[in-house]
C-alpha cells in the first residue's frame, strides 16, 4: 500500500477523516457528540509512516452537524488530511503538500489545495499534559515528531524549524476532546501561505497591537503602535488591573509579520498575524515573548487610577544588548581596533566589552610581549587596551643599548665622539597602526646603511630633539648618495602590504635633490621594484614621486611597497643617486619607516 | 546513541560522534547515563545545533594529525582561544549558508553553543556577528541590533572625545 492510496482511502471515508478532526478543538463546534467507534488492530503490522496513518483509524468519531455545508466539509477534511499527509511527509521526507511549522512544541499542519494560496485559520492548544511521553524522532534535522499514547487515545506532535512560524499548536486526538488538554498559552493565528515553500522569513516590520481585553486580573485597554525597525522602543499600551494585590493582567499581542515567500525566481510578500496572550505581572525586567519581541510591564500605583500598569514592547532583536559582556568582547575581538573603538559608544555593555583585555589582546600581535621586553625604556600599562593605545600613539624604542662599539670592533675606528661617551645605539622604533593593529617599524639612522656614513666630512649623526631616536643622520655634502635599510619580515605583521618611507627634513641650504631624480627600490628576494623619486621639487617633465608632509612635522617619501609573508626573509630598501655626481647637501634623515598601506 | 532532552522536553537521539562535538556532552557521557537534559536549550535551537554537529562530525571524522592537534593545544593558551579556521572549502561554504540567519536566531545559537561548549560553532557565529558590526558607526549598530543607548549625552561625548580618532570621517 503506497502513500497516495492511503490518502485516497481516507478521503473516501468521512468518518475516518473526522476521527482525526474530532480531536482538534476548533472543529468541535461541528460535532454533536464524540464517541469511539472502533479500534483498529492493524496498527502493529505497518511499519514506519503507515503506522501513523493506521493510528488515525483508531477512533471513529461522530459526524458533524447539518449546518456545515459540503464545501466546508471538504475543506475541513482536506485540511486535516493535509495534516495526515504532513505526518507522512515527516516520515517519507517528500511531498510539499503540507507545511510544518512550530516553535518546538507542536505541529502546524495542513495542506490546502496544492499550489494555491490559501488562508488558514486555526486555533489550537499548547502544552500537552505531562503524561507518559513518547519519544521524539527526527525524521530530518528540521522535522521532528512524536506520537504519544495518552489515556484514551493518541496525541501527535511535530515541529519543524525550517519555517519560521510563530504560531504554536498541539494537536491531539482521541477522547481527549471532551476535556481539552491542559494549557496555558492560547494562540490563534491566521496565516497565508503561498504555493512555494516558505524560505526563511525575512522580517521587515512588526506591528504590535495591544487589544482591549477583559481578563481575570483586570481590564486591558489597548493602544496600537507600529513597531518597526527604525524605532527602538514603542509603548504599546497599558492596562489597569483592579482588586489584586500585585498588579497583573493578561497582555495580548497580535503581531503582523511580513514575510517573503520565495516562489520561483522572485520573492512574494505575505503577511501573517499572530496573536499571543501572556499573563504578566508588573516587573522591571524585559520578558521575552519570543526572540524578536519583548515587553516590560511597569506598575504605577496611583490612588485614583488603581494599579495601573504600563506595558512597553520592543521589537526585533535583543542581541548584543543582553548578551554577556564577555561574549560581546569575543565578538569584538573578531573586528578591528577601529570597530572596537567606535562601538564603545554604542552602549555601556559595549563600552565594557570594548575595554576588556580579551579584545585588545587579540589585536596585539602574538609576539607583543617579546617585542615590548626589548624596549629601551620599560613599557608598562595597566591594561591591554592602554598598551595598544600607547603603542599606537607613541612609538617605543626597541633594541637599544647594544652599543655598536661593543658589538662591532670595526667601529672602534670611528671618531671619538661617537665611540666613547655617547652610547651609540642601533635601535628601531616600534608602533602599532591604530585602526588595524598592524606593526609599524622605523629603522634608526644608525641601523641604516649609508655610504660615506662613517666619514664625518660627508655625513654626521646630530642630536635632534624632534627625532624619536634623539638624533638624525645629517648629510653635510656628498656626490655619491646611497643609503638603504634591511628589515626581516618576521618583525612585521604577516600578510600585510607594507610601504617603506624615508622620513626626512631638508635644511634651508638643501640642494641637489630636485634633478636629476633619485632612485628608490625595494628588493624582496630576487625581485626588485624601483621608482624615480625627488626629495625637492623636480625640474622638468620627468615623472617622479614627490614627498609629502607628515603629521609630526617631518616629511616622507614612499620608497616602495611589498607584501610581508610568513616566511623569514629580509627586505632591502635602497635610496640612491649615483648616476650623476651632482653636489648634494642639507638632508636630515630620521629613519626609514615600514607601515601598512592600503593596496590600491 | 545518545539522547538529548531539550528545555521543552523534546528528546533527540543522535549518534555519539555527533553529540561529542560538544565537549560538555562528552564530559557528561563519561560519567553518566545516555540521557542528557539540556534545560537551557530550546528544541528549535537544539535542532540547528545538531544539524551543524552532524555536518561537522561527518567532515571531522578523519583523525587529526599530531602536529595540528599540538598546534591547537598551543594556541589555546591565550585568554580567548580560537578554533582553527575551517579548511575544507565545501564545509566553509556550508557554514556560510548555515549562519545566514537573523540576529536573534544567531543569538540563540551562540548561547546554546556556548553552553554546550562547541568552540567552532561559537566562533563561527560570533564571527558572523562581528562581520555585521564591522565598518559601522555606533548609531548604525544600535539600529541594526536594536540596542538602547544607555549613555547620558555627557558620557557619550566624553567617550567620543577619548576615542576621537575612531570617530573622524563620520
Amino acid at each position: 500500500m503506497n502513500f497516495l492510496s492511503k490518502f485516497d482511502l481516507h478521503c473516501t471515508f468521512d468518518a475516518d477523516a473526522l476521527a482525526f478532526i474530532g480531536a482538534i478543538p476548533i472543529c468541535s463546534k461541528y460535532f454533536r457528540q464524540v464517541s469511539l467507534l472502533s479500534r483498529s488492530d492493524y496498527l502493529h503490522s505497518f511499519p514506519s509512516f503507515e503506522l501513523i496513518s493506521a493510528k488515525l483509524h483508531l477512533h471513529h468519531l461522530v459526524l458533524f452537524d447539518d449546518q456545515i455545508d459540503e464545501t466546508e466539509k471538504e475543506q475541513l477534511i482536506g485540511t486535516y488530511f493535509g495534516y495526515l499527509l504532513g505526518m507522512a511527509e515527516l516520515q517519507i521526507a517528500k511531498n510539499s503538500r503540507s507545511r510544518f511549522s512550530a516553535d518546538g512544541r507542536g505541529i502546524l499542519h495542513h495542506s490546502q489545495r496544492f499550489g494555491e494560496e490559501v488562508e488558514l485559520g486555526f486555533q489550537a492548544y499548547h502544552k500537552v499534559p505531562d503524561g507518559r511521553s513518547g519519544r521524539w524522532l527526527a525524521a530530518r534535522p528540521e522535522l521532528v515528531f512524536r506520537v504519544e499514547e495518552v489515556e484514551d487515545g493518541f496525541s501527535v506532535a511535530g515541529f519543524s524549524t525550517r519555517l519560521e512560524a510563530r504560531a504554536r499548536c498541539l494537536s491531539s486526538f482521541g477522547r481527549e476532546v471532551r476535556a481539552p488538554p491542559v494549557f496555558q498559552l492560547h494562540v490563534s493565528s491566521r496565516r497565508t501561505w503561498g504555493g512555494g515553500m516558505l524560505g526563511l522569513a525575512r522580517n521587515t516590520a512588526d506591528a504590535c497591537v495591544l487589544r482591549r481585553r477583559r481578563s481575570r486580573a483586570g481590564l486591558c485597554l489597548g493602544g496600537v503602535r507600529e513597531l518597526c525597525r527604525r524605532r527602538r522602543r514603542i509603548p504599546v499600551g497599558f492596562f489597569v488591573s483592579r482588586g489584586t494585590k500585585r498588579p497583573s493582567g493578561t497582555l495580548s499581542l497580535r503581531r503582523r509579520r511580513w514575510r517573503w515567500a520565495s516562489g520561483r525566481g522572485q520573492g512574494r510578500r505575505r503577511s501573517a498575524e499572530v496573536e499571543e496572550s501572556r499573563e504578566v505581572r508588573a516587573a522591571s525586567k524585559w520578558v521575552l515573548l519570543d526572540t524578536r519581541l519583548a515587553f516590560r510591564v511597569r506598575g504605577n500605583e496611583g490612588p485614583e487610577r488603581g494599579n495601573e500598569m504600563k506595558a512597553v514592547a520592543r521589537s526585533h532583536s535583543l542581541l548584543l544588548d543582553h548578551i554577556p559582556t564577555d561574549v560581546l568582547a569575543h565578538i569584538l575581538a573578531f573586528t578591528s581596533p577601529l570597530d572596537a573603538a567606535r562601538s564603545s559608544a554604542v552602549s555601556n555593555n559595549f563600552r565594557r566589552a570594548a575595554a576588556s583585555d580579551a579584545v585588545w589582546d587579540r589585536f596585539l600581535a602574538p609576539d607583543i610581549d617579546a617585542i615590548v621586553s626589548r624596549a629601551v625604556a620599560p613599557v608598562e600599562f595597566p591594561s591591554k587596551k592602554d598598551l595598544f593605545g600607547g603603542l599606537s600613539t607613541r612609538p617605543i624604542l626597541i633594541d637599544g643599548g647594544d652599543a655598536v662599539t661593543k658589538q662591532n670592533p670595526s667601529f672602534l675606528a670611528l671618531p671619538l665622539r661617537f665611540s666613547s661617551l655617547t652610547p651609540i645605539v642601533r635601535s628601531q622604533s616600534f608602533a602599532l597602526e591604530r585602526s588595524s593593529g598592524k606593526k609599524c617599524l622605523m629603522l634608526s639612522p644608525r641601523k641604516l646603511w649609508i655610504v660615506w656614513g662613517q666619514d664625518t666630512r660627508y655625513w654626521t649623526f646630530t642630536p635632534h630633539h624632534e627625532s624619536r631616536f634623539g638624533e638624525v643622520a645629517e648629510l653635510l655634502v656628498v656626490w655619491w648618495f646611497d643609503l638603504g635599510g634591511v628589515i626581516e619580515t618576521t618583525m612585521l605583521s604577516p600578510r600585510v602590504t607594507y610601504g617603506a618611507f624615508l622620513v626626512f627634513q631638508l635644511t634651508e641650504h638643501a640642494q641637489g635633490f630636485s634633478s636629476p631624480a633619485q632612485e628608490a627600490s625595494v628588493h624582496v628576494g630576487a625581485q626588485a621594484a624601483g621608482t624615480l623619486v625627488a626629495l625637492q621639487l623636480p625640474i622638468g617633465a620627468e615623472e617622479v614621486r614627490t614627498p609629502w608632509n607628515r603629521e609630526d612635522g617631518w616629511m616622507e617619501i614612499e620608497m616602495g611597497r611589498f607584501l610581508s609573508d610568513h616566511e623569514d626573509r629580509s627586505v632591502q630598501v635602497l635610496f640612491h643617486q649615483v648616476r650623476v655626481m651632482n653636489y648634494k647637501t642639507g638632508l636630515l634623515v630620521q629613519g626609514i619607516e615600514f607601515r601598512p598601506v592600503i593596496p590600491q | 546513541m545518545i539522547k538529548l532532552v531539550s528545555g521543552d522536553g523534546a528528546e533527540f537521539e543522535v549518534e555519539e560522534e555527533v553529540a561529542f562535538q560538544s565537549k560538555i556532552i562528552k564530559d557528561i557521557v563519561a560519567d553518566a547515563d545516555d540521557v542528557i537534559p539540556l534545560p537551557t536549550v530550546s528544541s528549535k535551537v537544539l535542532i540547528q545545533v545538531i544539524e551543524y554537529c552532524r555536518k561537522h562530525a561527518a567532515v571531522n571524522s578523519f583523525p587529526l594529525s599530531p602536529s595540528s592537534s599540538a598546534a591547537a593545544a598551543a594556541s589555546s593558551s591565550s585568554s580567548i582561544s580560537y578554533s582553527k579556521p575551517v579548511s575544507d572549502p565545501a564545509l566553509r561554504a556550508w557554514d556560510n549558508e548555515f549562519v545566514k540567519l537573523n540576529n536573534s536566531s544567531l543569538f540563540d545559537i551562540v548561547i546554546a553553543a556556548n553552553y554546550l561548549d562547541i568552540e567552532e560553532l561559537v566562533d563561527l557565529v560570533l564571527e558572523t556577528v562581528a562581520d555585521r558590526i564591522k565598518g559601522k558607526q555606533a548609531q548604525e549598530i544600535r539600529r541594526q541590533f536594536n540596542i538602547e543607548n544607555d549613555f547620558t549625552p555627557e558620557e557619550e561625548e566624553a567617550l567620543r572625545r577619548e576615542n576621537s580618532w575612531a570617530f573622524q570621517n563620520n
